[in-house]
């Protein structure tokens, strides 16, 4: 079953959500090991389950093509839809065996100490007939 | 030539892990020369001895492999413990395989400390002679993933101290259980309704078939194994009606009957037939059954349900499961009409194993509209069609909502 792990970021938040350790950013640490996702995702890897993994940039870069007026058609305007609230920051495409697992790898992700991660499964293309 | 070739793996991989040992480095091995004769021999044409070209070329893929390995380890060098390539002595190609070995191979692949992911890769990959590449497009992974979950399988197979050879006695029954979910899990990855870029799935049915028929050769007198051929074929004749020219779903009740596949029907009902009269019974001989009657009634209408639904209860005693009665529920609105049905279902509202998926819901709404309760059966058409994960699915929910709006 695939999952798509959203990850959230506050706009308060100065390291990455994706990249946190545990809940505090590698500066605040001061050691030199991998940062937790990273042995995670190297984990995930290695037993098949991560398809993709992606981190987005700050949303200060966001653009937003909205529709105002159909007449109009789309208009480009700086930043996110959403204004001064949550916004995703990246996201996790795992294929495992069950929600309870993915539910398990979100719980892990260093993020999850902190901010929401939702669990989304994937629309899949192919089904059975009823 | 992809057919050639993947009769021919578990034989030339059989050899290999016999000669050397390693399962793990031979597999490899015979990957590489898979791929290697898949280049070739469409140019070059097939060799008169394929298993011995195959033999040859895979173990010098295991020499170099070695050599390297142990040059980069600096270890005293090993390979002289090999027999050189050329003095490999192959079976002439008229020779009968070793179907121990398929057998053999099988059992390893499908090693219970694997998860089933992995366990179905390795096995399309060792037995089935499937490239990596092949099994990520059938499965829509990318192919590192493939690899990883090989690898994966490769060293816990390996951890676990599992040798070449098949199970005890007293695990076999066991661990031949496991072979048979990973086959069937193989074909109903590709069984799921195809919609347009899905195209490659249908592969996985064939290797599936192509592995539980051989299977069924190595071990006739298994009721179980016959059972889950014959429901894969029952279940495979009715693909070419159960989607529409857009992959949308077509329900069973509403399929074109002529479209179906009579040679698959006949070889499943008369598979299942002399299974359920000679071995003791089982839940793929039971399914086979139920998809048995579906086939063999000419009109929807003319489905036996009485039967069916005996069936279901016998499934139900030897295997518990929500989703068996699930399908027990329909057959019992079938015979004794919606709400006896929806009777049945009520306990499974609490059951969180279904509760959450779509599929409860879907049957709830069924039933709710055999009933004439039109307003519920939309609501819960619509709660189904929410819950659905799957894009075909979810249509074919829209359109009941549809209707009945």
């Amino acid at each position: 079953m695939r999952f798509v792990l959203v990850v959230y970021g506050d706009p308060g938040a100065w390291v990455h959500p994706m990249f946190l350790r545990g809940g505090r950013s590698a500066a605040d640490s001061g050691e030199d090991r991998p940062p937790p996702v990273e042995s995670l995702l190297h984990e995930l890897a290695e037993s098949g389950e991560l398809i993709d993994a992606t981190a987005l940039a700050d949303p200060i870069n966001t653009t937003t093509l909205q529709t105002k007026d159909a007449a109009d058609g789309p208009q480009l305007v700086e930043g996110s839809v959403e204004s001064g609230g949550r916004y995703v920051a990246g996201f996790f495409v795992v294929d495992c065996e069950s929600h309870a697992r993915a539910v398990e790898i979100g719980r892990r992700l260093p993020v999850a100490g902190s901010q929401a991660v939702e669990i989304r499964p994937v629309l899949g293309l192919s089904g059975w007939e009823m | 030539m992809n057919d050639v070739l993947a009769g021919l793996a578990p034989r030339v991989l059989g050899a290999l892990v016999r000669r050397h040992g390693s399962f793990d480095a031979c597999e490899d091995a015979v990957q590489e020369a898979l791929v290697a004769a898949a280049v070739q021999w469409p140019q070059e044409g097939v060799p008169d001895n394929p298993v011995g070209w195959l033999i040859r070329v895979a173990t010098r893929r295991l020499v170099d492999a070695r050599r390297s390995e142990t040059a980069r380890q600096q270890r005293e060098v090993t390979v002289a413990a090999l027999t050189p390539a050329d003095q490999m002595h192959a079976p002439p190609a008229d020779a009968p395989g070793s179907p121990d070995d398929t057998l053999t191979l099988l059992f390893l692949c499908c090693h219970p400390a694997v998860s089933p992911l992995s366990q179905a890769a390795l096995t399309l990959r060792a037995v089935g002679g499937l490239t990596t590449a092949q099994i990520a497009r059938a499965f829509l992974v990318p192919e590192a993933t493939v690899s990883r979950r090989i690898t994966r399988a490769k060293q816990r197979i390996k951890a676990a101290g599992s040798e070449f050879r098949l199970p005890p006695e007293g695990e076999l029954e066991d661990r031949l259980a496991v072979v048979l979910q990973v086959l069937y899990l193989i074909f109903n990855e590709g069984y799921a309704a195809t919609t347009g870029a899905e195209l490659n799935r249908p592969e996985l049915i064939t290797e599936a078939v192509r592995l539980t028929r051989e299977l069924h050769r190595l071990l006739p007198g298994n009721g179980e194994v016959t059972g889950l051929l014959a429901l894969m074929l029952l279940t495979e004749a009715r693909r070419p009606a159960r989607s529409g020219p857009d992959g949308s779903l077509i329900p069973l009740g509403e399929q074109d009957r002529s479209r179906w596949n009579r040679d698959y029907i006949d070889e499943g009902v008369k598979l299942i037939t002399g299974a359920l009269s000679s071995a003791p019974l089982g839940v793929y001989q039971l399914q086979a059954a139920i998809a048995a009657v579906h086939d063999e009634a000419a009109r929807a209408e003319d489905t036996d349900w009485p039967q069916i639904l005996v069936l279901y209860r016998l499934l139900a005693r030897i295997w518990p499961n929500p989703v068996v009665q699930l399908n027990e529920a329909i057959a019992v609105a079938m015979v004794h009409g919606p709400h006896a049905g929806l009777a049945v279902l009520e306990p499974l509202v609490d059951d969180a194993r279904v509760a959450d998926g779509h599929r409860l819901h879907a049957v709830r709404a069924h039933l709710l509209e055999m009933a004439g309760e039109h307003d519920a059966a939309r609501d819960t058409y619509e709660l189904a069609a929410r819950r659905a994960t799957s894009l075909p699915e979810r249509r074919y929910l829209e359109r009941r909502v549809a209707r009945l709006s």
